[in-house]
Order: C-alpha cells, then sequence, then structure tokens
C-alpha cells in the first residue's frame, strides 16, 4: 500500500454521528486562516456529505469521476468553498459499485492523492471500520480519530482502532504461514486469536521471524485523538482512558491532541448549512475555538515532519 | 526412520496390517479397523515386532513393492475386513503423499467418532514426522480440536486440547510438531520433550515422554505437559471486586470488607489481590477462611455474587500487597452465567468498560456487598 505524504491527515471516528465531518470543517477553516493551502477530500465512499456541509448541494464533479477515469487526476475535482484557502473533493455516491472500489481502483486514488499539490490533505472518512477505510486510515501518515464521551462512541473509536491494527498485522503476515489468521472466515471459530496479545503471542510461537517487522509497523502506528462534544471536565478523560487501553492492550501509543465542547451553535448551523454562515453562526461557540488551537497543533506537527519523507511500504 | 517407512505402507495399505494384539495383551489396534482385520484373516500374525523383519530383510523400497502388493489386495479381498487406506494411489515408489493424506484424514476421523483423540493426536504426529506437508495436516488438527470441542469431555483419551495445552491451531499444531519422534529401540531417548514410537514395551532409560505411541496404543506419559496441567480455562482479567470476609476476626467489629483486583478468573475460583495499606488484614489467618465475593460482570447492572474459600495466600512486595487464590463455593448458577460472560468476553472491551464507568461515572465499578 502506498503511503500518503506527510501532509495528509485522515479523520476517522469508527461511530457516526462523533461530529467528525463538522470538526474537518471546522480544522481546514482554521489552517486556511493559518495561510496554508488546504484540500478537503470526502473520503466516505458511498456516504458522501461533506459538500453539503460546505454549501455545496448537488457538486458538479466528485471523487466518482476520478475512478470512472473521466477525469485524469484528482485536481480536475477540486471545488471552490466558501472557507478560505479550502478546497473541496467532493466524495461521489451515484455508483453504487463504487462505495467499495476494487484493489486497483484504491491504489490509483491513493497515487492520485499522493499527487495532489496543496500544504494539507484533510481526508474525512466514513463511520464503520470497512476494508476501504481502514485502508485509507492506514495510507495517511497522520491519523485522527475523533469520538465523543458516549459509551457507544468510546467503544466504536476502540474497535476502529483495533480494526486498523488487525489490518496493519495482516499485512504483515502476508507470505507466512499465519496469513490466514486474521481471514474473517477463521474467526469464528472456537481457536482463533480473540485478542491482539493472542495474535502476537500466536506470531512469537509460529513465525517468530515475521514479529520484528510486525513490532515495527504498530510501533509506527501513531493515532491522535479528538474527544468531541465535550459536556462536563470529566468526560474529557476519555480521552486518556482510550489511549491506555490501547497502550496496554494493543501496544500503541496514541496522543490526545485537544478536546472540543459540545456547541450548541454547531447544531444549529447544521440544521441550515448555509454556504456562507458556517464562520458566522459558529464563531461565538466554544466548538469552532476550541478547534483553532487542535488545528494549530496540527499543523506544528506537520511542519515538524519532513514532508519529503514518502515512503512506501509493502 | 524405517518405523515410518513402515507405517507409511501400513497406513496407505501396502502392507499388511500386522496382527494386533488385544487389549489383555496390554496392547490395543493404533490402526482403526485392525481388530476386525485380525478376526477376519485367517492368518494371524504374531505382533507387529514381526512386521518389521520381513522390511528388514529388504530396502524398504524393495518390501513395499513386494509386501505391498500382495499383502494390500489380500488383505482388501477378505470377507469383512475393513478397505486398506488409500491403496488406490500407491506407485510403485510407495503411497503418494494424496493418498497418505487421505488416509491419515479417516484415520483420524475414525478415531475421533470413537472420542480417541490422542491417537488421532498420534496419528497426526506421525504423518508429520513422515513428511506430509503442514499445510495439508492443519486443516486435519483444526477439524479435530472444532470435533472435540463441540462433544461431551469424558473421553478415553486425555483430550488434545489439554494435552496441547490450546484450542488454538496455529499453537497447538506448533505444540504438536516442535517435539522430537524418538523411534525406540532403534533411537535412544536423550530427553524428556520428545514423542516416542515403541515397538515393545520397554521404552528404554529413565527418561519420561510426553505422550507413548506405542504401536498398538497410545498413551500420555505420568509427566504432564505445563500447559494442558490446567484443565479449565482461565483468563488474566482486570477486574474489581467486593470482598468481605465471613465470619468475625474481632466480635466487636462487623465483617471485613476490602476492594481487591481479580487478577485471573476460572469457572473453578479466582486469584484476587488486595492492596492492604492500613493492615486490615495483618494478623488474621486468611487461609481457609470463607468470604463472599462480588464482581461486576460489564453491561449487566447488577453484580454477582457467591461465596468463596480461600486456598492460599501470598503476599507481594513491600507494598502490603497480598495474593489469594480463591475457591468458589457452590455457586449459584446466575453467577456462573456471569463468569462464563467474563471467560468468553474481550479483556481489553472489559478493561475499557471497567476505565470508562470509574473515569465517567456512568455505573458503578464495583458489586455491593449485602450483608455478609
Amino acid at each position: 500500500m502506498i503511503q500518503l505524504p506527510n501532509h495528509t491527515w485522515a479523520i476517522a471516528g469508527g461511530k457516526g454521528g462523533v461530529g467528525k465531518s463538522l470538526l474537518t470543517v471546522s480544522l481546514a477553516y482554521w489552517l486556511g486562516r493559518l495561510k496554508n493551502d488546504v484540500t478537503l477530500l470526502d473520503g466516505d465512499l458511498g456516504g458522501a456529505n461533506l459538500h453539503t456541509m460546505l454549501g455545496l448541494r448537488i457538486p458538479h464533479c466528485t471523487i466518482d469521476d476520478f475512478i470512472l477515469r473521466r477525469v485524469p487526476s484528482l485536481d480536475h475535482l477540486l471545488l471552490e468553498t466558501a472557507l478560505p484557502n479550502v478546497k473541496l473533493i467532493a466524495g461521489g455516491s451515484d455508483v453504487p459499485a463504487l462505495a467499495n472500489p476494487n484493489f486497483g481502483q484504491k491504489t490509483r486514488l491513493v497515487r492520485a492523492m499522493n499527487a495532489i499539490d496543496t500544504d494539507f490533505l484533510m481526508v474525512d472518512l466514513g463511520a464503520g471500520s470497512s476494508l476501504n477505510t481502514l485502508d485509507l486510515f492506514l495510507a495517511a501518515p497522520n491519523k485522527l480519530v475523533v469520538l465523543t464521551p458516549q459509551p457507544t462512541s468510546i467503544q466504536n473509536a476502540y474497535g476502529f482502532i483495533k480494526a486498523a491494527f488487525f489490518r496493519l498485522v495482516s499485512r504483515g503476515l502476508r507470505g507466512t504461514s499465519l496469513q490466514d489468521l486474521l481471514d474473517p472466515a477463521n474467526l469464528r471459530d472456537e481457536g482463533a486469536p480473540q485478542s491482539a496479545e493472542e495474535v502476537l503471542q500466536e506470531v512469537a510461537i509460529t513465525e517468530p521471524g515475521a514479529l520484528p517487522d510486525i513490532e515495527e509497523r504498530v510501533a509506527n502506528l501513531k493515532i491522535h485523538i479528538i474527544v468531541n462534544m465535550v459536556r462536563a471536565p470529566k468526560e474529557e478523560r476519555v480521552g486518556p482512558v482510550v489511549s491506555e487501553v490501547c497502550r496496554r492492550f494493543l501496544g500503541m501509543e496514541t496522543t490526545l491532541l485537544g478536546c472540543v465542547p459540545y456547541d450548541p451553535q454547531m447544531e444549529k448551523w447544521a440544521a441550515v448549512m448555509d454556504r456562507e454562515s458556517f464562520v458566522n453562526r459558529t464563531a461565538e461557540g466554544g466548538a469552532l475555538r476550541a478547534s483553532y488551537d487542535i488545528a494549530y497543533r496540527i499543523a506544528e506537527r506537520t511542519k515538524n515532519k519532513d514532508s519529503t519523507a514518502t515512503k512506501w511500504i509493502a | 526412520m524405517k518405523l515410518i517407512d513402515e507405517w507409511k505402507q501400513l497406513l496407505s495399505g501396502e502392507l499388511d496390517r500386522p496382527a494386533w494384539r488385544d487389549e489383555e495383551d496390554g496392547r490395543e489396534a493404533l490402526m482403526p479397523g485392525a481388530e476386525e482385520s485380525h478376526s477376519a484373516n485367517s492368518g494371524p500374525v504374531d505382533t507387529f515386532q514381526d512386521a518389521p523383519d520381513s522390511a528388514d530383510a529388504s530396502d524398504s523400497s524393495d518390501s513395499s513393492d513386494t509386501s505391498g502388493s500382495s499383502n494390500a489386495s489380500g488383505s482388501s479381498d477378505a470377507p469383512g475386513s475393513p478397505e486398506p487406506y488409500g491403496s488406490s494411489d500407491s506407485s510403485e515408489n510407495g503411497p503418494s503423499a494424496s493418498s497418505l493424506l487421505r488416509a491419515v484424514e479417516r484415520c483420524v476421523d475414525d478415531y475421533a467418532s470413537r472420542s480417541e483423540y490422542l491417537k488421532a493426536l498420534s496419528i497426526l504426529k506421525l504423518a508429520s514426522a513422515s513428511g506430509l506437508p503442514d499445510d495439508c495436516l492443519k486443516p486435519v488438527l483444526k477439524e479435530l480440536l472444532r470435533v472435540q470441542s463441540s462433544r461431551n469431555r469424558d473421553g478415553q483419551d486425555p483430550l488434545p486440547r489439554e494435552f496441547l495445552g490450546t484450542p488454538r491451531l496455529h499453537i497447538a499444531w506448533s505444540v504438536l510438531t516442535r517435539d522430537r519422534l524418538a523411534i525406540v529401540p532403534d533411537e535412544p531417548i536423550l530427553g524428556s520433550d520428545c514423542w516416542i514410537v515403541a515397538r515393545g514395551t520397554d521404552v528404554g532409560p529413565t527418561a519420561t515422554p510426553w505422550a507413548l505411541v506405542w504401536w498398538g496404543r497410545t498413551e500420555v506419559a505420568g509427566k504432564v505437559r505445563p500447559a494442558g496441567r490446567r484443565t479449565v480455562s482461565r483468563r488474566k482479567l482486570e477486574l474489581t471486586a467486593a470482598v468481605a470476609l465471613l465470619g468475625r476476626a474481632n466480635p466487636r467489629q462487623g465483617p471485613t470488607r476490602f476492594t481487591a483486583q481479580i487478577t485471573d478468573l476460572t469457572p473453578r475460583g479466582a486469584g484476587i489481590e488486595v492492596k492492604d495499606r492500613f493492615d486490615r488484614l495483618h494478623g488474621i489467618q486468611l487461609k481457609d477462611k470463607k468470604i463472599r465475593i462480588a464482581l461486576c460482570v460489564p453491561g449487566r447492572g447488577e453484580p454477582i455474587s457467591t461465596l468463596g474459600l480461600i486456598c492460599w495466600t501470598e503476599e507481594k512486595g513491600d507494598e502490603r500487597d497480598i495474593r489469594m487464590g480463591i475457591k468458589f463455593v457452590d455457586p449459584m448458577p446466575e453467577f456462573m452465567e456471569g463468569v462464563a460472560e467474563l471467560l468468553s468476553g474481550r479483556r481489553d472491551v472489559q478493561y475499557l468498560w471497567n476505565l470508562i464507568e470509574s473515569n465517567i461515572g456512568q455505573a458503578e465499578n464495583t458489586g455491593k456487598l449485602g450483608n455478609a
């Protein structure tokens, strides 16, 4: 799988309705205000609606046009938005079959994403842990998981991180005798590993040679967490809780990037979603202000990385 | 490895099955249907020890050519005798891999149907040692583990899952194949970590192997594999429990209550850890004391509780932590259902729920004890 350039941030969350898309728009807004060229890409294949949030009711071109080879590159799909310095590549949902692109289509899409000339590429992924979502998430060097303090959201967010972990491990097991270990067809068996610990134990016993590579992959899987819609200070603890479980059971470090308070202004705007009114309607609320801090951290972290380090992993 | 060659030929039907002694002589047939074969054949052969002599007399290839063609047909044509395993695919150079594999599958199925699981494992061990590819044999083991887990655990043989220590295919296969397969008396027993195929009753020196694969029967040696010592599933947990000592250490005080961390759990008992920072348990003879223990199953509203007996205690470190082994006493079905739920669940999700409940406070963390 191709690794995307370092300015790419993939935003996922496992559960729908946690505010991924809205947060993505807020972050893009602030990154644009910080004089960066920002490209938003709706990675919710089959359920795209980011254009609606940006006031574009029916986009005249979508990512489907690229997958169907109607346009040669993603640059042809860039749509202007009302947000300063922010452009959008709208997701398509017209062709149901394209909700699940095949391997070749996915590879072509990721290569084309690699070629987009922008300071920040923000990929808004869909809910759930489908393989397409996981692959796009893993292809991005910067990974963001958005969750709310609701137990269902916490559980789904952890489930998503775990699914990404397993997807990563299964790639490391290709070509070994354990390549079917995480095959969904085998996971129903009683003897199938039930946890990351058991998977790594199995690898350590049966294919010890593959273990260092897998451990390196896991060590490089750095995920950032944002807790959205926080209503009380104690709800901010959700981030450390998920981080602790990831560290303990998946052996991976996660970083809490920030918390965004619950903001009724956002809900009011979400009910209308006017093209022009996003900033006007939400400027007074705490959410947009909180997302500035997060956007600033994102900008700092991206700048600190070597932007030319684009690597290919098997 | 002459014995393995013989075994391959035997399995593929090229050798006539040796006449197996019955159980009264200390042996039973390793090959399914051998007793029937014995009774059907008019000319009984003395013991298996007679069979290798014919093989010893010539090269293995020669023996497969000569004895193979004549004896296999003889035994298969005999009325009432079982069909030889995979005899149709035999080539001049010996049985083909596919015929051997089919024979192995049939053998294993046959043993599994009789709940003689360890014999089935022995067949797999021999098949692996004889060079059949792992990829072909692993599915057979997988099926064996599946069949065994779906049946009653009262089989005649020690159960392969217990013997191998895991129901997980890849690890089970690794355990099955990692130990050496020694053939005695041709090979000396150098250590105890080996399976042994023995022709006679005299295994040899003092070493105790994991398993004896007698040519007539299979048995586990007296030394039990550590992985197989536990007969019930056990899971490491991070779960908080409320514990009350029954009976009063001091008549003027109520029952001593404390919060404990459950570190592992089985259907029969639990290992718990108590941080006794204030010496509340100091000086109390905890062993053999009865307790009431309550714990919360994530997702269930009410805590589940049962009586327990402290079987052992151990002080841990300088922090006055005490570890205890608790045996559940007459647990109610509801309690056992809860424990089963905890055992079947995933530790990470349980831990996540515990952290959510303790940090965000949407549910009570620990079970609450009634009047103990």
